[in-house]
């Protein structure tokens, strides 16, 4: 008990906040075994074969992104629902991603495959680095941003934040004697293949980019 | 069943193992879920999303936090991300009637009840206190757990807490002025 606690009426009133009622465990599982069975949109090439034509794209990066911060913050015209309850549907909710998103995107890719490249190297020289729990915990805020960006929400690039919301999660708890932590860590990195992928869309150079799907 | 033995039969592609994974989290997630979403379609979206991901990823489980942490670490990870699009889509459709008092919710109603404002107040708080303290408060989570679930120190969650109390008193304060009390 701390002077910061709430009055203890009100620590009661807050837990009635959002009071869940009984789950409805049997529909849940069904929608759970019946959703499990699509497959996962998997990542494809095509973000390589069209780098050569973004890479002059990339040197005007910076004034593309300073657009689309521009862009991002004028918000579209509020849709009107009048009184019968009849709602007028704007543009689609989820705009594609602007090529300044998918600069953004990938030099944040960028960089977490060059701390996850180092971060394993030095735990499979069985060094810690007492640093790398705070740079994941940074990459971890970014990462998060980006997984509700347009350009996390591309079908081929979200799995692969996912995962790596996972593992720099796992990294920014590490402990400062990790120890065996470090070994799971690589070995599930090995075993998903996080770094490959990672690789496979983001290009060697100064500026990467991520292509599109226009 | 151990959690151990649990998941590696789910690993080993045992149907029934995955069941009982299921039925043995699935209050938690629901609960969690429910909390951040306030209502029962989204809760059951946002369960749905969590044992989807629980499944595809346990085989990344490490085993240094419960098994139920990491599994709410998922469950909060899908119902902030599901917030904030259910957020966007608000600021996009604006009653009519609520056009002219959007930025503006004018004065509260004198007979509005102490639970109501408090609820209304923790509806209003920024994400990360919002989290903290629905975990902390509300559902009873230690920091250390709240730090694993949200991928932060136990001592920022403190602090975020800390925080967000000091909001919520805020609100009631005015509150408490604005009706006289």
């Amino acid at each position: 008990m701390t002077d910061d606690e709430l009055d203890p009426n009100l620590t009661k009133i807050a837990r009635a906040y959002h009071q869940p009622p009984e789950p409805p465990r049997e529909q849940l599982w069904a929608r759970i075994a019946e959703a499990r069975k699509t497959p996962v949109t998997p990542l494809r090439s095509p973000w390589r074969r069209a780098l050569p034509f973004l890479i002059p794209a990339a040197a005007a990066a910076g004034i593309l992104l300073a657009f689309a911060l521009g862009r991002m913050s004028v918000r579209p015209a509020p849709i009107i629902a009048g009184r019968s309850g009849v709602t007028v549907h704007g543009p689609a909710e989820t705009p594609a991603p602007t090529l300044a998103q998918r600069i953004t995107t990938g030099d944040h890719l960028g960089r977490v495959e060059v701390f996850l490249t180092g971060f394993r190297a030095e735990a499979r020289s069985g060094r810690s680095d007492t640093v790398a729990p705070e740079e994941a915990r940074r990459l971890l805020a970014a990462t998060r941003i980006l997984l509700d960006s347009p350009g996390g929400r591309d079908a081929r690039i979200q799995p692969l934040l996912e995962d790596l919301e996972l593992v720099l999660a796992e990294i920014a708890q590490l402990p400062a004697e990790a120890g065996q932590d470090l070994n799971l860590i690589t070995t599930g990195l090995d075993r998903r293949g996080t770094i490959a992928r990672l690789r496979s869309v983001v290009p060697t150079g100064d500026a990467p980019v991520l292509q599109g799907e226009s | 069943m151990t959690e151990h033995d649990l998941i590696a039969r789910v690993l080993a592609g045992d149907q029934g193992a995955e069941r009982t994974l299921y039925d043995r989290y699935v209050d938690q997630v629901w609960r969690m879920t429910w909390r951040f979403a306030g209502d029962s379609d989204r809760a059951a979206d946002w369960t749905q999303e969590t044992f989807i991901r629980v499944f595809r990823r346990l085989g990344d489980f490490r085993g240094d936090s419960k098994l139920g942490t990491w599994i709410g670490s998922i469950a909060v990870s899908v119902s902030l991300g599901g917030l904030r699009s259910a957020k966007r889509k608000v600021e996009r459709e604006v009653p009519i009637e609520a056009g002219a008092n959007v930025a503006d919710p004018g004065p509260r109603r004198s007979d509005a009840d102490l639970g109501e404002r408090l609820h209304r107040a923790i509806d209003q708080l920024a994400e990360g206190y919002r989290s903290v303290f629905v975990l902390h408060d509300v559902e009873g989570y230690t920091h250390e757990e709240i730090g694993q679930m949200l991928g932060v120190t136990a001592g920022t969650s403190k602090a975020q807490l800390h925080r967000a109390r000091g909001r919520l008193r805020e609100s009631l304060a005015a509150f408490a002025r604005t009706t006289g009390d």
